[in-house]
């Protein structure tokens, strides 16, 4: 097993309170941070560490602090994205039910980096217990002075603050999540501006997902460069890959970023249950196009999955087995986003929901001839047409089954 | 910036989407979701365009130009787009009728089908020939639908006034939600579900009565479907003719379009392009001038009482009969009535009259619960001179606005805009009143003050300013020395306990009135007696001068700066209309001459009452002669705006039955009586005089300003300060257990003349009654009292009747009922006083 750096403490009981967190060496670096370095210096640390967005879209995390305007006299605001519902992740959870104070210690070393004073964790109303988990680790840290006002007596204050989500998938998109964490209904915004600029409370915001923030700790603490050594390709570090479905040994692996995909599951994840043969695999959460047995042989890269034409994602890796139909999981996944849709842009309010109707009717074999071209037509048609990533992330697993699976689903369609 | 759109090589100097160059230039994008004066929303997707060097294809609406900017509209690939697209549009919108080749030759037969009201294709919609998607679908050149067409079949929603919502026909364009929410400031409906379920509604699907709507209309403007169409005219055909004028309803003066069909006057919709209201209206002029203008009541013929009874008579008669009569008065035995909602010709024509013809000084010139005529008379005493005209723009441009008075939503909708466009900038907005309002949600400060104690509250903040800058500053300056020494003899306590407010908040509002730059004051009409509301007027200039502050007295009816302004040119004396009716009250006038409505009292030793006025009223009771007058709409005269804008109404809609313009009447009856300075023919005959005779109408001509240019009144450019020692007031009279509420009147808005909004029309006695007596919920549990009940209202000095509303906007232990100057001047001494409900009629 390669070196864990965000759960190497998890099998520690009790890790979620402060006092077996701190045992372990938590909040130390904080600490130093706090005390001897400059914001500058963490921020060009994290830069360096090539930290890459766990959220999905990827994007360096250092870069986007850096997009935040520096000599304004508005208030900024740290949001964690904790609204976990891209289906087959369960990373975030894994960290916020295990290690609360990791991403605390994160959230305030990005606070004091961009120069925030308030940060709000947007969380999934169905994560209660990790919410409250969050809140109770809030508490603790407010008593021992790592989080309110006056840190640690270097002047800096940071509030955080728990809010909960309401249950709607489309608040993980981040200008959506602004929106409903500003008390609306969870529609996107138009992009730009964005939220670096204009966030939340029309507010420069630094949006990031709670697997990201807390590899900053570990940045701090050991440095860019042993970080960026961590991981097998040019980004730094492990990720938090969970695995699910048809596997001997389902859960959440932390290894370094750029593992095979089939080391993956096959080595880690024990292969497929009872000798079952592999069908698919979908790497990155629902919203990635899938993958065929013979394409898993990639590292679990941002780059390298984008040129496979799929991509990491949320790194949730969902592993199909021969016996399940194919057109069971289309069904899932066109319903999914047939109901998640917010019902702003056409192509993907209607579109999905023709394409979730289409499916059904296959499903229940009244599938007809001319079905696969019209769902790929309808799905082309939402693809790069709307105005947030939902329509994208619907329209490209529906895309890559359809093409990489027509003979399977051509064989529900009688006639 | 050079920006090539298909080959086209096009200049622009402004910032402005892709969309909106294409339009100015016209270069057709389909699109549904746009809508000028609305943020972009890019939600229909139909203005997808190619931009060079940008990644798939953009939203033309929400993409601003850039120089270089190569864009493409209509490549293949974007038609088929657009196609896709409008085809899923279509899947849930009814289109049968949409893309039927007999379409063409199918309306005219079917020209009255629609009538059967569950709407299936074009020709049953009453939307039929004014609908964007019809255009959308031409202009794409859409012939099929490649998918089941989906009704949605959800159920009508008619219980609402004014306006129906078919939201079968939606296509969630989201112009509803926007206009609503942005430009409206009330996010009454929004999204509702999400998914394939997702519509407009309110929340929890309650109507809109229920959800704070004010039924303005500017969703169903905005709608390019059917999906809400105005009750009233949603079986009639499409106007055919349109015909500008401005609404006479209240004094923002807006823009109004008249939309005729055939010659028959089906109703009005705000005009797009107006500075005073930009395409806005509110439910009075959008939805209730229509029926008041063509209302039943409208007294058609001259009337004569004969026998004890009314007669219809002819113009002759009419002006023979009461010429004589007044001839046989002294001056000091007439007395004229006049309203702020004529027109300035015709005001000034009143004042002529009074003056040359009946020589009496009895004529009223001063506004209850106005507050332009309470600060222009507080200058005047005082010998101040400050700008009180003024841009709507410049309140949009303010930083801090404290608002003093009612619920601007009612009384100032147009105002309220701009109101809200300063707080969209980040402006700080205070409200100051004894009722919770609508507008309070937007606030930062709620300051709840008694009753009556507004001076005191205003005196208050002043007294904290100078507490906390120590005052130097204004030492040199008039009447500061008495005014300071006025404040000093009054201790914080007692300001807090007679206000009610503790003077942390107090502080807090002093100190941002005072640090903001652009700083104003809002006065709002409301009602608190006559001696209070000049103590508040004066404590407002105080509080003006001290926080550099500008001062916005808002007018109530139609013309009401254009009354005070000509009002004031003719004599300095001022009566105002209350003072009047208590002299009739006190039998002290033998001939009365109104043209306003009136509450006669009973044995008022009236020996000639002549009632001038274009609706049936309860004066007619009692009147010796009634003159049938045009509405405004029907008169080619001018009005003034709260601004002090001069817009012309230039007479949409010909005149009723035999009625004539007020000006004309006087005129004739001056002539009858023998007077040879009426020569008169026309309206711009007396601009012409009014222009050389009055200073502040110097502007005005023969011909009335169009629109689009901007006429205002000549205003004074000198600033004079002065300040004014604050007035102590008298103690109120205390509740008891007998009289345990307190009574408040509230200034009404909402008539015309004789006309009653709530009377006239019945969807509006739903939204705003005269007849409510409000109050707060715990109160009606307190005395038993539920929605609707009739109850009396007691106190020592009288009593009246009305239905139970229960407001959330009412504080425990307060009612508050309408009150119109004039017409209900029975009910103003028991403002402000002790009162018991009790049930019954």
């Amino acid at each position: 097993m390669p070196e864990k750096i965000l759960t190497k403490d998890f099998d520690v009981k009790h890790l979620f309170k402060i006092d077996e967190y701190m045992k372990k060496g938590g909040y130390k670096t904080l600490t130093r941070v706090l005390k001897e370095l400059k914001p500058e210096d963490v921020m060009s640390e994290v830069k360096a560490a090539h930290l890459r967005g766990r959220g999905g879209a990827g994007f360096p995390a250092g870069v986007k602090w850096g997009f935040v305007p520096k000599d304004v006299d508005k208030p900024k605001y740290l949001c964690v994205n904790a609204d976990e519902g891209e289906p087959g992740t369960f990373k975030d959870r894994y960290i916020m039910t295990h290690n609360p104070h990791l991403l605390l210690e994160g959230i305030v070393m990005t606070c004091f980096a961009v120069g925030i004073h308030t940060a709000y964790i947007y969380i999934r109303g169905e994560y209660e217990n990790m919410a409250v988990r969050l809140e109770n680790a809030i508490s603790e840290a407010e008593a021992k002075g790592f989080i309110g006002k006056n840190i640690l007596k270097t002047g800096f204050d940071l509030n955080v603050t728990v809010h909960r989500g309401a249950g709607a998938y489309i608040c993980g998109e981040e200008t959506a999540l602004l929106e409903s964490l500003e008390g609306k209904r969870g529609n996107p915004r138009l992009k730009p501006p964005f939220p670096a600029a204009v966030g939340l409370f029309q507010n420069p915001t630094v949006i990031n997902n709670v697997e990201t923030l807390s590899n900053v700790p570990c940045i701090m603490e050991k440095g860019a460069d042993w970080f960026v050594k961590q991981g097998l390709s040019e980004d730094g570090g492990t990720r938090l890959f969970g695995v699910s479905g048809k596997v001997k040994k389902p859960g959440v692996y932390e290894l370094p970023v750029g593992t095979s995909l089939k080391e993956l599951v096959y080595t880690y994840a024990g292969g497929i249950k009872s000798g079952k043969k592999l069908k698919a695999v979908i790497p990155g959460g629902m919203s990635s196009p899938i993958l065929k047995p013979d394409e898993i042989d990639i590292s679990m890269d941002c780059a390298s999955l984008m040129k496979a034409d799929s991509m990491l994602g949320s790194g949730a890796v969902i592993v199909l087995d021969e016996d399940v139909p194919i057109i069971d999981v289309l069904r899932k996944v066109t319903q999914f986003y047939s109901h998640e849709s917010c019902g702003q842009c056409t192509p993907c309010r209607i579109g999905n929901s023709w394409i979730n109707k289409i499916v059904k009717r296959i499903y229940r074999g009244e599938g007809k001839k001319e079905d696969l071209d019209k769902i790929e037509k309808l799905a082309s048609n939402i693809l790069g047409r709307t105005l947030c990533p939902l329509g994208d992330a619907a329209a490209m697993p529906i895309l890559s089954i359809v093409k990489k699976f027509r003979k399977e689903l051509e064989s529900f369609i009688k006639g | 910036m050079r920006v090539n759109i298909d080959g086209r090589e096009i200049e622009t100097k402004h910032k402005k989407t892709i969309l909106e160059l294409a339009r100015e230039n016209d270069i057709y994008i389909p699109s549904l979701c746009d809508f000028k004066g609305l943020e972009p929303f890019s939600g229909c997707r139909l203005c997808l365009v190619k931009v060079e060097g940008m990644k798939g294809y953009v939203p033309s609406c929400s993409v601003f130009v850039k120089d270089g900017m190569k864009v493409k509209t209509k490549t293949s690939d974007i038609q088929k787009l657009r196609k896709n697209i409008l085809e899923l549009i279509l899947t849930e919108h009814p289109n049968a009728c949409l893309i039927c080749e007999e379409k063409e030759n199918c309306d005219e037969h079917k020209a009255t089908i629609r009538k059967v009201d569950e709407v299936t294709g074009c020709v049953l919609c009453p939307n039929n020939g004014r609908c964007e998607l019809q255009n959308v679908v031409r202009e794409v050149g859409l012939e099929k639908v490649r998918f089941p067409s989906f009704y949605r079949d959800i159920k009508v929603k008619k219980d609402d006034p004014f306006f129906d919502r078919n939201y079968n026909l939606c296509i969630l364009c989201g112009r509803c939600v926007r206009v609503c929410r942005d430009i409206r400031g009330l996010s009454v409906i929004t999204f509702v579900k999400r998914g394939a379920k997702t519509a407009v509604g309110t929340s929890f699907g309650r109507s809109l009565l229920d959800s704070g709507c004010q039924f303005c209309g500017a969703c169903v403007d905005v709608c390019p479907t059917g999906a809400l169409t105005e009750k009233a005219v949603k079986y009639d055909s499409p106007p055919d003719k349109k015909k500008d004028t401005v609404c006479p309803l209240c004094s923002m003066g807006c823009s109004l379009e008249f939309n005729f069909f055939k010659d028959k006057f089906l109703g009005a919709n705000p005009a797009g392009s107006s500075p005073v209201n930009s395409g806005q209206a509110c439910v009075r002029g959008r939805f209730a001038l229509r029926d008041v203008v063509r209302s039943e009541n409208r007294i058609r013929k001259p009337l004569i009482r004969k026998n004890n009874q009314l007669e219809e008579a002819t113009w002759e008669e009419a002006l023979d009969y009461a010429s004589e009569k007044i001839k046989k008065y002294k001056p000091d035995e007439m007395a004229v009535v006049t309203s702020p909602q004529l027109s300035c010709e015709d005001i000034f024509v009143f004042n002529k009259f009074a003056e040359k013809v009946l020589k009496t000084k009895h004529i009223n010139k001063k506004a209850e619960g106005s507050p332009l005529s309470l600060v222009s008379d507080a200058c005047r005493k005082n010998g101040i001179s400050l700008p009180m005209q003024f841009k709507l723009d410049d309140i949009s441009e303010l930083d801090a606005v404290f608002l003093m008075g009612g619920n601007l939503m009612e009384s100032a909708p147009i105002v309220w805009l701009s109101v809200l466009k300063a707080l969209d900038r980040g402006a700080d907005l205070i409200t100051a009143g004894f009722l919770e309002s609508p507008v309070d949600r937007y606030a930062s400060k709620k300051l709840r003050v008694t009753p009556g104690m507004e001076s005191y509250l205003l005196a208050f903040l002043s007294k904290c300013i100078l507490d906390d800058c120590g005052g130097k500053e204004f030492a040199a300056e008039k009447g500061f020395d008495e005014f300071r020494r006025s404040l000093d003899g009054i201790p914080y306590k007692y300001l807090e306990e007679s206000t009610g407010i503790s003077i942390e908040a107090v502080k807090q509002t002093a100190d941002i009135l005072r640090k903001r730059d652009k700083s104003g004051l809002i006065f709002a009409p409301q009602v608190i007696g006559r001696e209070r509301e000049e103590a508040a007027a004066e404590a407002l200039l105080n509080l003006a001068f001290l926080s550099d502050s500008r001062i916005f007295p808002l007018s109530v009816e139609g013309n009401h700066r254009g009354w005070d302004a000509i009002n004031k040119d003719f004599s300095e004396k001022t009566k105002s209309i209350s003072e009047i009716w208590n002299s009739i009250k006190k039998g002290q006038y033998k001939a009365l001459y109104t043209a306003a409505p009136l509450d006669i009292p009973e044995d008022d030793g009236l020996e000639l009452l002549i009632v001038q006025d274009s609706f049936t009223g309860d004066d007619l009771d009692k009147a010796d002669v009634v003159l049938p007058a045009c509405v405004l709409s029907e008169t080619d005269g001018s009005i003034v705006n709260t601004e002090g804008r001069i817009q012309g109404l230039r007479g949409p809609l010909d005149s009723l039955g035999d009625a004539k313009p007020d000006w004309e009447i006087v005129t004739k009856l001056a002539g009858r009586i023998g007077s040879k300075d009426f020569g008169y023919t026309t309206a711009g005959d007396i601009r012409k005089e009014m222009a050389r005779k009055l200073p502040r109408f110097k502007d005005i001509s023969q011909t009335l300003p169009k629109r689009g240019k901007e006429v205002f009144l000549k205003e004074d450019n000198e600033y004079r300060k002065k300040y004014i020692p604050l007035n102590p007031l008298n103690e109120l009279e205390k509740e008891t257990p007998q009289y345990p509420l307190r009574l408040v009147l509230e200034h009404g808005f909402d008539y015309y003349r004789n006309c009653l909004l709530s009377e006239e029309i019945a969807e509006f006695d739903l939204f705003r009654s005269k007849q409510w007596i409000k109050m707060n919920k715990r109160d009606t549990q307190k005395y038993e009292l539920k929605e609707g009940f009739p109850v009396t209202l007691k106190s020592k000095k009288g009593q009246f009747k009305g239905f139970v509303h229960i407001s959330e906007y009412v504080p425990e232990g307060i009612v508050t009922a309408y009150y119109i100057p004039g017409r209900d001047e029975n009910r103003a001494d028991l403002n402000l006083s002790p009162v018991k409900i009790t049930r019954g009629k």
